[in-house]
């Protein structure tokens, strides 16, 4: 669908348009009808390029009569000489760029194109490579021509290193190129990769990108095209990605139950052996990360060794003052020196552009993922200053930098736990400005969490999940609502949801609450909420220690 | 600045005058009618007013629809050509030129949506032929073509396979490996999709690609970190409304392709929806009805459909619930579970 203007027209150009539309369908309909009655029948070849050509001039995008035309040309290239090949290739590729001026994206159009040069004794494509030149100046962005312009450009028979150059030709020309930027993305790897396998592009290399990167962002700090390659550049996918399995993070053995936390969603049932032998029970998986085990081990103070299994290795399991226990660091993300040093140099140049360009997002945001990526403990403070400047700057998107914010908040108190949280007895992350709940795969073996005083919605309820060791809950003076996808604490003793904004809706945050599996709660507090006062707590509670 | 005001009556009226008769403008698009016919019955669904189309009219659209349907005869080969049609204009009489009657994938997607949504139970459809038809348009390179005969392949047909092969419950309709290994490898260094690879990425391509992982059950290709920079190439498209690429202007359909794509990735709410919704509203035609794809345009039924669903993510009131992998009302969506588990 392209854009077509309001144009206003009098009574009577309107009744001239109506009758010329009608006759143009007239003539299509009889031009149709013809097509279809022809088709297959080789002597009437001729009249069918005619009709169809007639045809496809107003309309390119009917792919049958692209078809017939095709099939008409197979036939020629087992009778025609070459020379007559030629002209009649040329004639075609002349229909093809006739549409084109008509709809510069007309697929059927540079599809033919395409095909149909491919079928000429002597083709040029060199040639084309020119007229996509042209075409890009009118559009730049139509990324019909650039296909078509790989397509030239692999069948010239250019290595992808020539092709490289044609994309730095192109960015050159104008920084503000994305689809330049993206074929160069593409054909990096081929022309310059790292010879010793540790990255896709060798460093030399790589850091020539960055300096391009650089002088289009100092250009203009306003392309976004130039900063989202630089973070390509400089993300992992530049560095050898290795897709890595779910790891246990967390394990803990105790009387009648286990627990296991993973780094990502695990589908594998994990297996736990307790001196030599499979421990029996059913598994659950409770949360996206973690995996429970019912056992009837009544107590774990005899065994000598335990080891748990998964799909992304095993784990031994040591004593601790709370049961048997293993606990794995997660590793950040390692870079190496020169990774980092490129990554500081790029920080500082940010700064600096900040001084020239005090108000570009792009800057902004660029400098919050390399400080978080270098040293998050140093850059904590600056990088929320940064992000609240940031929803100062790009309001549309304050959710966004919100969202971001909560990351990284998270990720700071994890780095201050360091080792140790594994086994905490207790977290606080009361007021700390959190609208999401990251990273609390890292907490499940927990036993009080205290967030109140935050933003957290409904939304947040199923990253509770992985909370099946917390015993004390703190959720008052947050955003809940109906309570929906409350999922299943059987730890939970004591629960603070006041001041929220829980439904009066008759009965939506009771079935809720009893649907959250809390067999252990003996503690609710529903203060301040609109529902205060609809829920017989009493009641809640007794029904639910019973199930 | 005067509030506009969403009028869904217009907008009703303009699809059915639009079932009863296309206007010459639509002329290029005549053997894709069945598409825009979807675009007018998933429109008056959303709309809410399907059901006010008396059940004869409903009726003889599922009749069109059937007829549009192309079944294999007695040579084996015929089986790749099956499928659904997008208008009679080549409907050929004559056992000969019946081998030059192809399916069209974007028109056996549509045709087999528009029958759920009408109310039909597919029983008449032909499911086998239909899946062999869809393989038969897969690529080496995992995408697929829209028709035999030859045509372009990119993302838009990997969805539309996608819808096939889940409404029919027959995975037997694609590779699926080697079409997540196009997906992959069509995404672009901005951490975002595009029509094939080494394109630029593009809100309509990466609808297609997820709604297409979503619905194969494998969204799982892409690791956490890959899908948020992907969530944030999205949440940068808003304008005011949603642009398709970075430095384009703002275009209805876009708050539908990007849009949905957000709500399948959970980031949905991180949107303005009022300024969201004052672009979609700017660009509604209050004389015709319908909605383009900028302001003072001319009103066309892809806009207007995908002007409604972006204003149905936002919970608009009048407007129903879409299912955004598959592209039409929840209503329509659980009819066809219930359809599928008849079948099973």
């Amino acid at each position: 669908m392209h854009g077509r203007l309001k144009v206003r027209t009098t009574e009577q150009e309107q009744a001239i348009k109506r009758k010329e539309r009608e006759q143009k369908v007239k003539a299509y309909k009889a031009a149709m009808g013809r097509i279809m009655k022809i088709r297959g029948n080789v002597e009437l070849n001729d009249e069918m390029l005619i009709l169809t050509r007639e045809v496809l001039q107003r309309n390119p995008d009917i792919y049958t009569l692209w078809n017939i035309r095709r099939e008409i040309f197979l036939n020629f290239k087992k009778e025609k000489s070459d020379e007559e090949m030629g002209k009649l290739v040329d004639n075609e590729v002349k229909l093809t760029e006739n549409c084109l001026m008509n709809n510069q994206k007309s697929y059927c159009a540079w599809h033919h194109r395409g095909w149909v040069l491919d079928l000429h004794p002597e083709p040029k494509w060199t040639k084309e490579l020119a007229l996509c030149t042209e075409f890009l100046k009118q559009d730049e962005r139509n990324f019909h021509c650039w296909d078509y312009l790989r397509l030239a450009a692999a069948k010239s028979g250019f290595s992808p290193l020539k092709q490289f150059e044609l994309s730095d030709e192109k960015i050159k020309d104008n920084f503000s190129n994305y689809s330049a930027w993206h074929y160069r993305s593409k054909l990096l790897p081929l022309t310059h990769p790292d010879p010793e396998g540790n990255a896709l592009i060798e460093p030399g290399q790589h850091s020539y990108e960055l300096g391009q990167v650089e002088s289009a962002a100092y250009t203009d700090p306003n392309d976004s095209s130039a900063w989202f390659y630089q973070r390509w550049l400089l993300g992992r996918d530049c560095s050898v990605a290795q897709r890595q399995p779910p790891k246990p993070l967390l394990c803990w053995l105790g009387p009648h139950k286990a627990i296991i936390s993973f780094s990502k969603h695990s589908r594998l049932v994990p297996q736990l052996f307790v001196d030599g032998q499979t421990v029996e029970g059913e598994w659950l998986m409770e949360s996206k990360y973690v995996w429970v085990l019912k056992h009837k081990i009544g107590s774990v103070d005899q065994i000598k060794k335990a080891e748990v299994v998964t799909e992304g290795g095993r784990l031994e399991l040591q004593p601790s003052s709370i049961g048997l226990v293993a606990v794995v660091a997660e590793e950040g993300q390692e870079h190496n020196q020169v990774v980092m040093d490129t990554l500081k140099g790029q920080l500082k140049n940010c700064k600096l552009l900040l001084t020239l360009t005090p108000d570009c997002r792009w800057t902004y945001l660029t400098a919050v993922f390399l400080m978080q990526a270098i040293d998050i403990r140093l850059f904590h403070g600056e990088t929320m200053e940064f992000l609240d400047k940031l929803i100062q700057l790009d309001p549309l998107r304050a959710g966004h930098y919100n969202d971001l914010r909560s990351k990284y908040v998270m990720e700071f108190k994890l780095s201050l736990m360091e080792g140790s949280f594994g086994v905490q007895e207790s977290v606080s992350l009361s007021q700390c400005h959190l609208s999401s709940l990251y990273h609390f795969n890292q907490l499940a073996l927990v036993r009080e969490v205290d967030l109140s005083k935050n933003q957290l919605t409904d939304r947040s309820l199923p990253a509770l999940g992985s909370l099946q060791m917390c015993r004390k809950l703190d959720l008052s003076h947050n955003c809940l609502v109906t309570l929906d996808s409350m999922p299943s604490l059987p730890a939970l003793e004591w629960l603070d949801l006041s001041n929220n904004e829980l439904t009066k809706e008759p009965g939506r945050v009771d079935k809720n609450l009893r649907n959250a599996n809390l067999t252990a709660l003996k503690s609710l507090s529903v203060q301040d909420n609109p529902c205060y006062g609809l829920l017989d707590l009493e009641d809640l509670l007794q029904t639910l220690s019973f199930k | 600045m005067e509030e506009v005001k969403f009028i869904p009556g217009t907008h009703s009226k303009y699809f059915k005058r639009f079932l009863q008769m296309m206007p010459p403008q639509t002329q290029k698009g005549d053997t894709q009618r069945l598409m825009f016919a979807f675009f007018a019955i998933s429109g008056l669904d959303i709309l809410n007013a399907l059901e006010s189309c008396n059940a004869q009219h409903r009726q003889d659209m599922i009749e069109w629809i059937y007829s549009l349907q192309i079944q294999p005869d007695d040579d084996e080969e015929s089986w790749s050509r099956c499928g659904f049609m997008g208008s009679c204009t080549f409907k050929l009489q004559s056992k000969e030129s019946r081998e030059y009657q192809h399916s069209h994938i974007a028109m056996t997607y549509t045709a087999l949506s528009s029958l759920i949504i009408l109310g039909d139970d597919l029983s008449r459809v032909n499911r086998p032929a239909v899946i062999r038809g869809v393989r038969a348009l897969q690529q080496p390179d995992g995408s697929f073509c829209a028709h035999l005969g030859g045509s372009e392949n990119d993302m838009r047909f990997i969805f539309c396979a996608a819808v096939i092969c889940y409404t029919l419950k027959d995975w037997s309709g694609m590779d699926m490996p080697l079409v997540e290994d196009f997906i992959k490898s069509s995404l672009s260094y901005e951490g975002a999709i595009a029509q094939g690879p080494g394109l630029e990425a593009h809100g309509g391509s990466t609808y297609c690609a997820i709604a297409a992982l979503v619905l194969m059950g494998r969204l799982s290709i892409f690791s956490d970190e890959q899908l948020d920079r992907l969530r944030n190439w999205l949440l940068m498209r808003q304008v005011a409304g949603f642009q398709g690429r970075p430095n384009k202007p703002d275009d209805t359909c876009y708050s539908f392709w990007v849009g949905a794509t957000l709500k399948l990735l959970d980031r949905y709410q991180f949107i303005d929806k009022k300024k969201n919704r004052e672009f979609i509203l700017s660009t509604q035609q209050n004389l015709t009805g319908g909605f383009s794809k900028w302001p003072d345009n001319t009103s066309d039924p892809l806009h207007t459909y995908f002007g409604l669903c972006g204003l149905s993510l936002m919970s608009e009131p009048g407007l129903k619930e879409i299912d955004c992998a598959l592209n039409m009302s929840v209503d329509a969506a659980k009819r066809l579970e219930q359809i599928q588990t008849w079948n099973s």
